[in-house]
């Protein structure tokens, strides 16, 4: 089992809130972005008691932080570019998964059209890595800022990241005579559905005629060849740490946080030993 | 003299629990790997008087790295328990100590959870020392 923590924090260092979380969910991966935090002095914090110590494994990132609790060299460095990060986890035990962190740019400077050409650009990383790593069991996780339905997610030049699993495992489609391969986006199920708790991860109530108010910029999406070792049931917009709530009455994000709320999902890599 | 209505009673050390056996079985295989795997059993309180075993498998060399290989849980009659072989995603129902005992046997003696125990010892043995 693998449990991922990604967080954009705002340029906030949550010290405190992360280490909470990471010891309350026995989180083996944990990703930030927009994040002050240094391992210098957050290491000593997020290991203060613990018997599985974290890391900061090597990383080139400018945009995105990893910190692990997986074992020396679970962590391999397969390339970074821009806001993308992509990391081949080898677990003790299991298959080995490439798992990608993203943070694209703030629809604050960028426009719709810029993210959706952007994406492009993550695609081809993406198939990059796979290459190189020569396994296509991969998760992409991270703040896109784009919600699930937007073309650059759901394009099939952009992630092709689909709504339903049966179309996911079909693998791929053909648009304009090339073979496109699929992502399956399970945030579509939680995206509005407050039965599953917040709306989305970050409010912004945008003065403009069309305002959706809750994004889901926050992401976790798959290939499929890891669908059935990726349990949906266990992925967690967080709105409380350890009780302490990081909303406000309203229900919505507290800034004193971040605007952001943390996403948490699992891996049940193990079941992919072969026997 | 108030007369005992309670009749014989059980003595405690006549009723193995899951737990005392998971915790046996988890002895035995840190005394097998010599210390280099430690089994250990982890129980959670769930809702109600329910109770969940965890028997793991940790490999201190590998950062503590831990493997859940069975998941044991009863309520406050401990019999019957619902056994779960995590490293197959397989449940069992059992009645009886006994039934207990011979899944457990089936569960920790398959060739999946061998393999686990394997390659685990393997990568300990190669393990580089963890960086604090």
């Amino acid at each position: 089992m693998a449990t991922v923590l990604f967080w954009n924090t705002d340029g906030k260092s949550l010290e405190r809130e992360i280490t909470q979380v990471c010891h309350t969910h026995g989180v083996d991966i944990l990703i930030v972005a927009e994040s002050p935090l240094e391992a210098v002095s957050f290491l000593p914090v997020l290991n203060a008691n613990q018997r599985q110590i974290y890391t900061e494994p090597p990383n080139p990132s400018t945009r995105l932080k990893f910190f692990t609790r997986l074992p020396n060299d679970a962590v391999e460095i397969v390339l970074d570019e821009g806001g993308i990060a992509a990391r081949n986890i080898r677990l003790p035990i299991g298959d080995p998964f490439l798992l990608i962190g993203v943070h694209l740019s703030s629809k604050m400077a960028y426009k719709d059209v810029d993210l959706a050409l952007l994406s492009t650009r993550v695609n081809q990383l993406v198939g990059i890595a796979e290459g190189k790593v020569g396994h296509d069991r991969t998760v992409l996780v991270g703040d896109f800022n784009m919600d699930p339905f937007e073309s650059g997610i759901v394009g099939s030049e952009g992630l092709h990241a689909v709504m339903d699993k049966r179309i996911a495992r079909s693998a791929a489609r053909t648009v304009l005579g090339r073979k496109c391969r699929f992502f399956y986006n399970p945030m579509w199920a939680i995206m509005g559905n407050p039965s599953l708790g917040p709306l989305g991860t970050l409010y912004y109530p945008s003065s403009t005629p069309v305002s959706y108010f809750w994004h889901t910029f926050d992401q976790v999406m798959v290939r499929p060849s890891l669908l059935d070792v990726f349990p949906e049931n266990q992925i967690r917009i967080m709105t409380s740490i350890n009780g302490t709530t990081l909303l406000r009455p309203n229900g919505r994000p507290h800034r004193r946080f971040s605007d952001h709320l943390p996403l948490l999902f699992k891996l049940e890599i193990e079941k992919q030993t072969q026997v | 003299m108030s007369e005992n209505l309670w009749g014989t009673l059980p003595k405690p050390d006549s009723v193995r629990t899951p737990l005392f056996l998971l915790r046996e079985q988890a002895e035995i295989l840190t005394e097998a790997t010599q210390g280099v795997l430690v089994g250990t059993v982890t129980t959670i309180p769930q809702v109600g008087s329910n109770l969940d075993h965890y028997l793991k498998i940790i490999a201190p060399a590998l950062n503590h790295y831990s493997f859940s290989v069975v998941n044991v849980s009863h309520g406050m009659t401990v019999y019957p328990v619902t056994v779960i072989d995590l490293a197959q995603s397989m449940g069992y129902e059992v009645r009886d100590e006994k039934t207990l005992k011979e899944i457990l046997k089936k569960i920790l003696s398959s060739e999946a959870v061998h393999k686990v125990v394997g390659g685990l010892l393997a990568q300990s043995r190669d393990a580089k020392p963890t960086k604090g």
